[in-house]
């Protein structure tokens, strides 16, 4: 067939070129020569962003999907365990003020809601929310990790995902993709990008290499966004009327002792003009300070993130990062499909940055159009579904902001004006005053924050919601009470049993994971 | 012999294999440590229970080297020779001396030395084997499942064996390499060893407040 998708070219190659490289090289590549082939063009000058540390569960499975084993990703991206994040100071910012999203949906998730019964029992044994109906809060706070040196790659006791150093990250995928599977790389620059007579694009121009022509062209160049927008012109969606945050500032901090404890989790502490991110790789910490440039100014900034650091990072030099919060329009035009930052990027309170990419990449690389006809409707399919993700993930980390009861300084303040809460969060957070948030509240298959992850927030910020009138049977009560058993148990047991999170670390760099 | 009783397996080096499949099943466990994958022989399914051990006499015919050695065994990161001291096994006053008055090592520690030198690279043979089936994706976890008269279960984890459709699927290239190293026959002993399980169940009475009416072995296939 004349118009068969053979060719895939890639523009940039940071984490997003390079997940998609690898992904899809590993997908449908073949030693025939008929076979699929992937190129990716990027240029020397352009340093990526590498501050994307922290990923989702997914995570796990692309990684094997590629085919790179655990144990060389541990030791190669200085990678380390994360089991969710821990939200400091975001409900009153009392010095007690803390709470749990965990990795793990709540006990039983499948057969039965616990929101109602954790609110009825809570009078009696005051236990958070995450610690009455999973084990795993229980393990980050106490530093041990989410499986055993015994335990296979990309298994666990617990879910769990990864902080990794975002530069080895894509270095690894490189060598991996240029040696083990056959991806073209040239080091270049783009000069012009053609058309063909259809709109699509035809073919790069490359200073050294000359024209490189493709099928299907994924545009990774980041906030450059040279195809999306560039050739496309398609409109950014700002949403910074909804999230406030418009700068990051970065700072990694070494620690004080080689066998200090990592954190297994991800701390984000509020503060007066956004939040800091916390990030524990087994060779030092990454910080940063997510704020809002028109409630702080960048010297405000600079010395909250210093007085949250401590003498540990004073000799660090920070780094300051634009955050252009929103998204394109559409996504897929034609034969280019935007990719990481030029398909949109918010605040990375939730880690959703790597996770698009690979909800994009899985897209592409596990249905690779078969042909230019194909592609249209794919690429229908495609914008229907990020539209969608885009307006979830605002909300779900809208929601974050809107349940705080700090009235402390005016960035809190601004985050519950009315005007700046999406209607369909206000709407279902009107329902889930009665009703805990459901399976029945995210229809869509592929949901990316689903109920688990709002009853996380929700309840950790004490939502105030009346589950009490609910029906609740016999039946349903013991059950709960079962589970609630269940869970104290394997809190204990878990704790008891898991290694410390450094130990494992260092045993997996000595000895390795065994693959089953 | 009393000091086997809470021992349900042991290290056994690669030339031994024949032998303890007489007797025992043979399976792969991860080490504690390290997680590497040890070739043991299996004496029972509770993590203290030695089901060939009854009334202090062992219900075999082969005695793996690293049982007859006890109470010494191999320890520490270079598996130097170490004695457990604690062991019922040890006396200060009766029994074979170990060092002569004038502190020389006895005849019979230089037996027991040799017999673990051999051990020991033997041993190493098995290590060797065994990650030549982790590098060719061979080995998967078993499931035991002891069903008892009363109707309830229970569930044995942590015991790996070779996978026999991995191994049909194997190259010819790779199944000849295997021959030629010795290791062909040694993966077909500890796959039919499995068979020794029911002999376990037979034993097991003995440690088992009940009977066990039916055990079962299932590969989990990935």
């Amino acid at each position: 067939m004349a118009n068969r998708v053979k060719h895939i070219v890639i523009v940039g190659g940071g984490s997003a070129g390079w997940i998609a490289a690898a992904r899809i090289a590993a997908k449908n590549c073949t030693d025939n020569p008929d076979s699929v082939s992937v190129t990716l063009v990027e240029s020397a000058a352009i340093g990526t962003i590498g501050v994307g540390e922290g990923t989702w569960p997914t995570m796990r499975n692309t990684l094997r999907k590629i085919g790179i084993s655990e144990t060389e990703f541990i030791r190669q991206c200085d990678g380390a365990f994360k089991q969710g994040a821990k939200f400091v100071g975001w409900t009153d910012g009392t010095p007690q003020d803390g709470y749990y999203h965990p990795l793990n949906p709540p006990h039983a998730a499948t057969q039965i809601d616990l929101s109602g019964h954790w609110m009825r029992a809570k009078d009696q044994d005051s236990l958070d929310f995450a610690d009455a109906v999973d084990f795993q809060a229980a393990l980050c706070e106490a530093g041990r990790a989410p499986k055993a040196i015994t335990t296979p790659e990309y298994g666990g006791l617990a879910n769990y995902a990864y902080h990794l150093d975002a530069v080895k990250f894509a270095k690894l995928l490189r060598d991996f993709s240029v040696e083990k599977l056959g991806v073209r790389h040239i080091i270049d620059d783009v000069t012009t990008i053609n058309q063909s007579g259809n709109g699509d694009i035809a073919s790069i121009e490359t200073k050294l290499h000359g024209s490189i022509a493709g099928d299907l062209f994924l545009d990774c160049s980041g906030f450059a966004a040279l195809m999306i927008e560039g050739v496309y012109g398609v409109p950014f969606v700002p949403c910074n009327d909804i999230l406030f945050a418009d700068h990051a500032l970065a700072l990694q901090v070494p620690y004080e002792r080689e066998d200090a404890p990592v954190a297994t989790h991800t701390i984000s502490t509020a503060q007066d003009a956004g939040w800091i991110w916390d990030i524990g790789l087994p060779t030092r910490r990454g910080t940063g300070y997510v704020y809002s440039s028109n409630h702080t100014s960048h010297d405000e900034a600079e010395a909250t993130l210093r007085r949250y650091v401590g003498s540990a990072g004073a000799e660090g030099s920070t780094r300051r990062i634009k955050i252009r919060a929103g998204h394109r329009e559409t996504f897929w035009v034609r034969n280019c499909v935007a990719v990481g930052l030029s398909n949109g990027f918010l605040e990375p309170l939730e880690a959703s940055a790597l996770m698009l990419i690979e909800t994009a990449v899985d897209f592409v690389a596990d249905r690779l159009p078969e042909n230019r006809d194909a592609m249209t409707v794919l690429s229908k399919q495609f914008n229907t579904a990020f539209a969608h993700h885009w307006e979830r993930i605002i909300e779900f980390l809208k929601l974050h902001y809107v349940l705080t009861k700090r009235n402390d300084t005016a960035f809190w303040r601004d985050n519950v004006s009315p005007s700046s809460i999406p209607e369909g969060l206000k709407e279902r957070l009107e329902l889930w005053r009665y009703h805990p948030p459901s399976a029945q509240d995210f229809p869509y298959h592929k949901e990316i924050f689903s109920w688990p992850s709002y009853q996380y927030v929700m309840h950790g910020m004490g939502f105030e919601a009346n589950y009490a009138a609910q029906s609740s049977s016999g039946h349903d009560e013991q059950f709960a009470k079962r589970c609630f058993a269940a869970v104290a148990q394997s809190r204990q047991q878990s704790v008891a049993e898991m290694p410390m999170h450094r130990d494992l670390l260092n045993k997996i760099y000595q000895y390795g994971l065994q693959p089953v | 012999m009393t000091s086997g009783h809470r021992l349900n397996h042991a290290q056994i080096g690669l030339s031994e294999t024949g032998v303890a499949a007489c007797d025992y099943p043979l399976l792969f466990m991860k080490d504690v440590e390290s997680g590497h994958f040890r070739l043991v022989a299996l004496f029972g399914l509770r993590p203290d229970a030695n089901c060939f051990l009854i009334n202090d006499q062992w219900q075999a015919t082969y005695l793996p080297l690293a049982v007859l050695g006890l109470p010494f065994r191999l320890g520490g990161s270079d598996q130097s020779l170490c004695i457990d001291e604690g062991s019922d096994l040890v006396s200060t006053d009766t029994g074979s001396a170990l060092y002569t008055g004038d502190g020389n090592e006895t005849a019979e520690l230089l037996r027991i030395r040799s017999m673990f030198d051999y051990l020991r690279s033997d041993v190493d043979s098995a290590n060797e084997f065994t990650t030549a089936l982790v590098d060719l994706n061979l080995l998967r976890p078993i499931h035991v499942t002891l069903e008892f008269g009363d109707g309830e279960h229970e569930l044995i984890e942590g015991l790996y064996s070779i996978s026999p459709p991995g191994l049909s699927a194997l190259e010819d290239t790779t199944i000849l390499n295997l021959h030629h190293q010795k290791f062909l026959d040694k993966i077909h002993i500890i796959m039919n060893s499995l068979g020794q399980m029911n002999r376990i169940q037979q034993l097991a009475h003995v440690h088992f407040d009940r009977e066990i009416t039916r055990l079962t072995t299932e590969m989990t296939s990935q």
